[in-house]
């Protein structure tokens, strides 16, 4: 029944499925589910009360294996169709005007190997979206969006596409979780990000070289140091910097990959030092992720540009 | 309440169609829901069936479900079909017995149905063998994964199908094929077609390396080698993300590292498509040798996604293994819900066998006055004709590349000339053009012929009455004749993926291609999939119709409306 906008697609739904269940599934969609609005009822129960970190694999796995994470992961060069070539390199990517009015550039910085730990790449209604696809480093798995063997050609290539992307003056900002939150971080502090919104972030990179065992030649940290030069330090960077951009930053309680309390908490107490803002969810539950979503993050950044909190926080 | 597998029926119910409450069912078999969902309804009171993939409607190929969306059109689509509501779907089938959260879903939209599981390889065993209308055949479904399989080797006899051996996922050869694919540049799941032709260029290097980690054992399962089993770093591991790592292994480590689309493909990549090609050839013919020693059969159906690999197949039919194959077109997890919903029929309620797959045309058909509508809110200039045949043939015999949509549309991966582009295939450079011009793909991509039946023998070298290659289903070798006269269609290794196309089950396209051979003397078109790249194949008038404007063809018929190209006008 075209043309009929709401009612036309309720009855068409009843004369196939019948009317009370078109009735159901048309209040169900229409009314707020619980389980999309509170954030506690995400949680994951079963790791909330896992004890083994093997238990939480194996349902992982079968969680992948009853899913399309596979076939999503398996076709990762169409999520970024776009390729930008700079000084003899090139790196895919993907970009997505903003569907409304574009109120700034976000740089959704994946996971290692790809991995979208924020959901995949899409347009938001109020920024442009850009996503570099890192195929650098270990088994071009990704570098942290920064390089390799000390060298740090990632980021600027990094930072060469973003410029390519934004237009003079437009506020602009990072988002990512794991390798991502590590780059949203290393990116948005030390080239003056608008704001950074991240999850379950790796910090102390050189601290992850030596817990993957600096023997092990699969150690993906280990390919980020060359003979001369280390890993990009950024609780370093960050405390150089005489600003910090506004943060929002989620964590598992118990992140078995990045524990709160090495990595995200040093980079919190850099701030807390300089009176940086950043806003602080831990997530009630064990394993590598957290509750974050590009929804909330597109919040975020809107309420940044609506309050305009200071760059640094003044008591 | 769900029924679980089982009873491997084997019934002496004889009333067709007649439930065991002894009324008429409707079955929905449902499936794809890792990719290509898909739906299949049968009546068991007729016989009608109807399928329908999800990814036609939405435009999104491989159509994986997304939470919260509408799983209702292929369904709705299958019913208006057979001419039923979805309210009288008394029985529904998933053709994967792992929790899927769509499966919830599924049950509130059907409260009255029973739900039953198929384990994902039986239903696509089942879908291959009650389709193929053999009464008793060796079943080997070869595929990546699903429910924790990879392989199933089976017996099957009339209602039944008996499992001889079951190969788990973690020793798949369909991951492995799709992780040299992902190694080589070429994409992931669904393009590992592109490997298949790119083999041709080069040489088979690392076979005897290959095979040294791969094995068929006694009890006819495959073993890989840990060299070849995926490996997931630490870091992997630790962070619970497997997903993106299971396409790595040692072996493809130590050749360098993977290519990343654009980068140059070099004789290297060439000769590792060569050798996990001619690789698969023979760890297929094993796993059929292993199953026909057990058996002793001397018929044979393939299903599985692997065995969407037409050259395998053809392997198999040149080795004259068996007097008869079936390969089921949509062998994939295209044909999931055929299987489930055929499974559970035959195997759950003991119905007798009813349906053989001798054409895949189940799809949508094209009205004229859709097809002058869209033309005309395109810009184009749409016209009747009495005879769309003759102004095809026309079209190809001045070394025209034509759009064509006749009749309903095809279930599967392969156009059959129902929504088809149509070339010349005398022209040797049309094959370039095709793909830079009108399909912006791969230059080494190949392309089809397809051969009027009665001449079939004289372009192609292929057993008589074994196979029924009417389904693009097998590769064979070309004849002189055809690498003279269509070598546009003929790959650079003398072989080419042959449709035999007949009056009987292709009347159309036979008609066409006939009349093409009297204007030319050559009874072959090369015939390709009328899409894009990156997008299913065109549904509707609306779709050809928008597909035609991105692509640089001369002519565009649905059914008896035609339309020139704008850049050609």
């Amino acid at each position: 029944m075209p043309g009929f906008g709401l009612l036309g697609r309720f009855v068409a739904k009843a004369r196939a499925v019948g009317f009370r269940t078109a009735l159901r599934q048309g209040l169900k969609n229409r009314l707020l589910d619980p389980r999309d609005t509170l954030p506690l009822a995400r949680v994951n129960r079963a790791g909330l009360f896992a004890v083994s970190a093997d238990a939480i694999h194996e349902q992982e796995k079968q969680a992948i294996r009853a899913s399309s994470l596979m076939f999503d992961a398996s076709r990762v060069e169409a999520t970024y169709p776009l390729i930008f070539e700079y000084q003899g390199r090139i790196m895919r990517y993907a970009f997505r005007p903003a569907a409304k009015a574009s109120r700034g550039l976000v740089v959704l910085f994946h996971g290692h190997d790809a991995f979208l730990h924020m959901g995949p790449v899409r347009a938001w209604d109020d920024f442009d979206l850009l996503a570099p696809w890192d195929t650098f480093g270990w088994k071009r798995q990704g570098s942290w969006f920064w390089g390799e063997k000390g060298v740090p050609f990632v980021e600027e290539l990094v930072q060469a596409l973003i410029a390519s992307r934004r237009a003079p003056g437009q506020k602009w900002f990072c988002t990512g979780g794991s390798m991502g939150g590590f780059a949203s971080l290393w990116h948005g502090i030390k080239h003056g990000a608008d704001g950074v919104y991240v999850m379950c972030p790796q910090v102390d990179l050189a601290a992850k070289i030596i817990d993957f065992g600096a023997e092990n030649k699969n150690n993906p940290y280990l390919h980020l140091k060359g003979e001369i030069g280390g890993p990009p330090d950024l609780l370093a960077l960050a405390k150089e910097k005489a600003e910090l951009p506004p943060l929002f930053l989620i964590q598992n309680q118990h992140d078995h990959v990045n524990p709160f309390a090495d990595h995200a908490w040093k980079l919190l107490e850099v701030y807390n030092g300089k009176r940086g803002w950043y806003g602080l969810r831990i997530h009630p539950s064990i394993g590598h992720g957290g509750d974050g979503k590009q929804e909330e993050a597109e919040m975020f950044f809107a309420l940044i540009l609506d309050k305009a909190p200071p760059k640094r926080f003044e008591r | 309440m769900t029924l679980r597998w089982t009873r491997p029926a084997n019934h002496d119910n004889t009333d067709a169609g007649i439930n065991h409450r002894g009324r008429p069912m409707l079955v929905l078999g449902l499936g794809g829901f890792m990719h290509d969902y898909n739906a299949a309804l049968i009546d068991t009171a007729t016989g009608r069936v109807a399928m329908a993939e999800a990814e036609r409607a939405s435009r999104r190929k491989h159509h994986t479900i997304q939470a919260g969306e509408d799983l209702m059109a292929p369904i709705e689509t299958c019913c208006a079909a057979l001419g039923v509501k979805a309210k009288h779907i008394e029985a529904v089938v998933f053709g994967h017995a792992d929790h899927f959260a769509c499966k919830d879903a599924f049950r509130k939209l059907f409260p009255k149905a029973r739900f039953a599981d198929i384990d994902h390889h039986r239903a696509h065993a089942a879908g291959g063998f009650f389709a193929s209308g053999f009464d008793e055949a060796l079943v080997v479904s070869l595929d990546g994964f699903g429910d924790g399989a990879s392989c199933l080797i089976a017996h099957g006899r009339g209602n039944t199908l008996t499992e001889l051996s079951r190969t788990d996922d973690k020793n798949s050869f369909g991951l492995e094929y799709l992780r040299a694919t992902f190694h080589l540049g070429l994409g992931g799941y669904g393009s590992e077609g592109k490997t298949q032709g790119l083999a041709p260029y080069g040489k088979p290097v690392l076979f005897d390396a290959y095979m040294r980690h791969i094995a068929v054992d006694e009890s006819g399962h495959i073993v890989l080698a840990p060299e070849l089993q995926s490996t997931s770093s630490d870091l992997a591991v630790e962070g619970g993300y497997l997903n993106t790592q299971i396409l790595t292994n040692a072996f493809l480590d130590e050749l360098g590292p993977r290519r990343i689309d654009p980068e140059p493909m070099t004789d290297a990549h060439n000769d590792l498509a060569a050798s996990i090609q001619k690789v698969l050839e023979e760890v297929l013919v094993r796993l059929c040798a292993w199953g026909k020693a057990k058996t002793g059969c001397d018929t044979l159906v393939l299903s599985g996604g692997v065995s969407m690999n037409s050259s395998a197949n053809g392997e198999i039919l040149k080795q004259g293994m068996f007097k008869r194959i079936f390969a089921l077109p949509m062998a994939s997890d295209r044909g999931i819900a055929l299987g489930a919903a055929l499974a559970f029929i035959h195997q759950d309620l003991g119905l007798p066998r009813f349906f053989a797959l001798d054409h895949v045309f189940y799809g949508g058909a094209c009205e004229d006055k859709a097809a002058e509508k869209a033309m005309k809110k395109a810009g184009l200039t749409p016209r009747r004709v009495a005879d769309p045949y003759e102004e095809a043939a026309q079209t190809l015999a001045k070394g025209g590349i034509v759009g064509w949509v006749q009749g309903r549309s095809e279930l599967g991966a392969r156009a059959l000339g129902h929504r088809s582009i149509v070339a010349d295939p005398r022209r040797a450079e049309m094959k370039d053009i095709i793909n830079h011009r009108v399909k912006h793909r791969e230059w080494f991509r190949p392309f089809a012929p397809a051969v009027l039946a009665e001449r079939a023998h004289d372009y192609f070298t292929f057993p008589e009455g074994v196979a029924d290659l009417s389904m693009m289903t097998f590769t064979v070798e070309a004849t002189a004749l055809a690498a003279q006269q269509a070598p546009a269609t003929v790959h650079v290794d003398n072989t080419a993926r042959v449709q035999v196309v007949d009056g009987r089950t292709n009347p159309e396209f036979h008609r066409l291609i006939g009349r093409f051979a009297e204007l030319t003397g050559v009874p072959v078109v090369l015939n390709t999939s009328f899409n894009d790249k990156g997008e299913p194949i065109v549904e509707t008038a609306e779709d050809a119709v928008r597909t035609f404007m991105n692509a640089d063809m001369d002519l565009l018929i649905i059914g008896n409306v035609v339309a020139e190209s704008v850049r050609k006008g």
